[in-house]
Parts: structure tokens; sequence; C-alpha cells
């Protein structure tokens, strides 16, 4: 397997010529947790379906496992070796929860029993139950076990979170880390739960307006970034021209709050030249990155 | 397992066929008790008339079966969800293969639900003085679906990008303009299926021509609803 699981460059797609992502590049590496964050409409869903090959790029070109994701017949090698669970968790309703196992069993030549049965306990799924009968938690959980169990290698997870409890949420993050590590399936999965994705993630993509605004490690991101505060003796009366690595600055009165993506000590050196009483420091979390992209994007 | 699926998933629709097919039956065996013995008195030109009346009526039961395209399966959707419709496409099986499986299926139950018309036929139209044997009626069966088998793929490709009650609807309303267009147009009589679908009743041989127009006919919405939905996005 070649280091990426997934890579995608330069994506471009429009609906009836509202765009939704307009140059997107992506490289997800085998073996990782990858955080797909972004707002509502942000891109993330057009993202996947393109990977999936439910849509087709008008411009770019998207890998996954190396193999053409448009392609018809490298999507069905493409579909035999990774899981999917939808944004809206829809199965078959008129079918039971035995009968939709035995039915997507019958696909996977690979097909783990033993994942199945150990995740039909860890989910407490009731097999005899029709599926228009579970409640959507219980088919994010149904789904999953359904995208585990043919032992796949890559694993894209469409909000996976999206409308469980606080207690199904973290059971169905626990369980996500736990088949990374003990099988080494690749992960990538959108939301716009930054706390998931922080919990979880060992890299991260931010997507807003269809392009990619940050993308790396999550712990390489947290030591990068940095937010400084620089209190001045009077506010500026003119706006400073901060040096490279400031992000985004924002001035109120006498402080100056800036997110620093490099050069930290030259800005905090900046700062001390231009007076500043005190300068201190703060880690960032995803949220402070995420907001700030966001909102300058 | 995809015909397991579709099978779940158009028992409905087949058995509503079923009834739809059998209710002149049940009618006409409700209102005369002893129907098979006491068919009425009408001419051969009447019974023909009425046998392609009802050709066009169960021309319906294709339509009522049909709908095997992708797009079908989001029919329930609420507002922003797409059914199981993704599910489906993330099944490591090509999209013919799918389409294939339900337009197959539903070709079955189509042809099975209409085995029916040789019995209403042979019930309520037919005179023991008309000398229809039963493989007559065996050849009105196999015509009566090949003919058929356009208006189910009719109804087939209007399911690859239509929700299923306009297709419905639409498919309905195509039958009987078509219906209409080739009874009244002398010009159009030798393309006239609806008249082929009968014909062995009468001529007591297959009609070849009729047969051989609906197959085309058939050919080309099928290949045109597999073409739809391979390029289709979703």
């Amino acid at each position: 397997m070649s280091d990426w699981v997934i890579q995608a460059r330069g994506l471009q797609k429009s609906f009836k010529g509202q765009p939704a992502l307009t140059g997107l590049n992506l490289e997800v590496p085998a073996g990782s947790i990858f955080g797909f964050p972004g707002r509502n409409g942000a891109g993330k869903t057009t993202t996947i379906r393109l990977l999936m090959g439910f849509l087709k790029p008008d411009c770019g070109d998207a890998r996954v496992f190396g193999m053409p994701a448009g392609d018809s017949a490298a999507g069905i090698e493409i579909r035999r070796r990774l899981g999917f669970v939808t944004e809206d968790k829809e199965l078959y309703p008129h079918m039971t929860v035995e009968q939709i196992i035995r039915f997507t069993r019958s696909f996977f030549p690979k097909w783990r029993v033993d994942l199945e049965q150990r995740y039909l306990k860890v989910f407490d799924l009731p097999l005899g139950r029709k599926i228009s009968d579970l409640s959507k938690g219980m088919r994010s959980r149904l789904m999953l076990l359904l995208a585990i169990s043919h032992a796949a290698e890559l694993l894209i997870l469409d909000e996976p979170t999206e409308g469980l409890d606080p207690v199904a949420v973290e059971d169905m993050l626990r369980e996500l880390v736990a088949i990374s590590a003990n099988e080494g399936t690749t992960i990538f999965f959108s939301s716009h739960q930054l706390e998931e994705v922080e919990q979880i993630a060992d890299r991260v993509c931010i997507i807003d307006h269809g392009t990619a605004v940050v993308t790396g490690s999550l712990d390489d991101l947290k030591t990068q970034y940095q937010r400084l505060r620089v209190v001045f003796g009077e506010a500026l009366r003119s706006p400073v021209q901060w040096g490279e690595g400031a992000e985004h600055v924002r001035q109120d009165g006498r402080t100056v709050d800036i997110l620093a993506s490099r050069n930290v000590e030259a800005i905090i050196n900046q700062a001390r030249s231009l007076q500043g009483t005190s300068v201190e420091r703060f880690p960032v979390t995803l949220k402070d990155i995420f907001l700030e992209h966001v909102r300058s994007n | 397992m995809l015909w397991y699926k579709g099978w779940l998933e158009t028992r409905f629709q087949a058995v509503f066929g079923l009834l739809f097919a059998v209710f002149p039956i049940a009618l006409f065996t409700l209102a005369t008790p002893h129907a098979a013995n006491s068919a009425p008195q009408i001419s051969a030109a009447q019974a023909e008339s009425g046998i392609q009346f009802f050709a066009l009526y169960y021309s319906i039961v294709p339509i009522l079966v049909a709908g095997s395209g992708i797009k079908t399966q989001s029919a329930r959707m609420k507002k922003g969800l797409h059914g199981s419709m993704y599910f489906t496409l993330s099944l490591p099986v090509s999209r013919l293969r799918l389409f294939a499986t339900r337009a197959g299926l539903g070709m079955l139950e189509t042809v099975t639900i209409l085995a029916i018309a040789p019995c209403f036929v042979r019930i309520v139209l037919i005179q023991p003085e008309d000398h229809v044997s039963h493989s007559d009626l065996f050849a009105f069966w196999v015509t009566l679906s090949v003919c058929a088998s356009v208006f189910y793929f009719l109804g087939v490709l209007l399911s690859t990008f239509l929700d299923d009650q306009v297709r419905g609807w639409l498919s309905m309303f195509g039958v009987v303009f078509l219906f209409g267009l080739l009874t009244k147009i002398p010009l159009l009589a030798p393309v006239n299926i609806f008249r082929a679908m009968i014909s062995p009743l009468f001529t007591h041989s297959l009609p070849w021509a009729g047969m051989g127009i609906s197959v085309g006919a058939a050919a080309i919405l099928g290949l045109a609803a597999l073409r739809v939905v391979q390029t289709r996005e979703y």
C-alpha cells in the first residue's frame, strides 16, 4: 500500500453553477485517524461523494488506494476495501439487523465473523429487530458494524456521531480509536463537532468554502499555532503591520490578540519593541484554529 | 442477495400488480357465478376489440411493477435525506449489476402476473366455438409478456430520474396515449403492439413482427435506462 490512502488534487465541483469544491487538496496517510471538520455546506459531503465515486469532479483528481475514485471498474475494488457510513444512516428499512448483516456479508469474501460478533455485543444490537424500528443511534452503530466487519482498510464516515446522545458519542469515538489501533484501519471522518475531532484525530484538514484552509498533524498544529495577548500602555493609534506568521489580529483598546502560526518569537519581540507592557502566550485548541480561519475565510 | 433485497423492496408492488390483474376476473366471476359456462354471446369483432382493451388493461401491470432505478430507493426519503441509495451504491458491485438485478426481477414479476391474463380471456371472453387451444393461450401469454416489456422498460427508464408517483402517472399516460395513437391511426396499424399482443388468439401463431418491434423498443428503453444509471451522479 502507498503511504497515502486518499489523495485528492485540485478537486473542483459545482452544482448548478454554485461551487461546492474550489480546488481541494487532500492527503490521508495510511493508518491515521483523519478528521475532516468544516461548517455545514463547506464541502465535506461533496468530497466524500467524490471519493466514493458517486460524483465526478469537474476538475482535479481523486484517488483512493492509488486508484481513480471516479472509475467504475476501480470503484468496485475501492468499495471492496473500504467501509462507508452515510450521513443520514439510512439502511433498508424492511430488513432486520440479522438480514442486513447476511446481505452485506455476501458481498465481502473477507468478512470477519469475529468482528461481527464482537460489535454485535459491543453495540448491543438486537438481531431480530427491523431496521425501521431502530433509533438513529442504533442505525449508526449497525452501519459501523457493517463497515468494520468486512475487514475494511479504510473507513469513510460522514458525520458518524450526528444525532447520537453524548454517551453514544463517547462509545462511538472510543470504538473508532480501538478499531484504528487494533486493526490498523485508516479512518477518515467528517464532522462539525470540533471537540470530537480533537479527541480522536491525529491529522486534520479544515475545509471551508470548498477548499482546505488548514491541513496537518493535530500535534504539529497545536505546537505551531499559539495565541498571543499583548497589552499596551495605551491604545495603538495606527494599525501595526505584524510580522510573518501573524494569521489573525484582533485589537480591542489596549489589548491585541494575535493567532500566530509561526515565527512566534519574532512576533513577541516585535510586540516588546512596540512597548507592549505584557505579552502572554496561550495554547490553542482546534476550535481556535478553526474559528479564526473560517471567520477570516 | 441483490435478488432477495429486490424482492423485499418490490413485493408489495408485485402483490398490488397481482390484485390488479385478478380484479376483472373476480369482478366477472362474482357478477356471474357460473362465468365459465355462461360467457356472453358476442361477435368475433367484439371479442377482438374487448381483448384488445384488456391488453391495454394488462399493460398497466408492468408499470405498477417497474421501478428499477437506483433513485427509486430514495422514494421514501424525507427532505434532505436520500434513503438507502448511498448504502447500496457503497457496495462493491457495478451499477450494471444493480440495474440488471432490479430490472430482471421486475420483469420476472411482470411475466408471472401476466399469466393471469390468459385465464381472464379464457374465463370471460372466449367462447367454446372460438377454438382457442391451451397452446394459443400460452402463446398469448408469451406475446403479452414480450410486448408488455416495452411498457415495463418505459417505467424503468422513467424511474431512473423520476420519483415513483410521477413515474407511475407518466407511464400510464404514455401507455394510454400510445394505445389511442396505434388503434386510431390506420397508418400505424402495422406497429400496433396492442393488436400483436392478442393476435395468437385469432391467428393461432406468434406475431413475430410485433414481438420483434417490442423487443427492439424495450431494448432501446432498457439500454437508455442503463446509460442513465451508469452515468448519473448521485
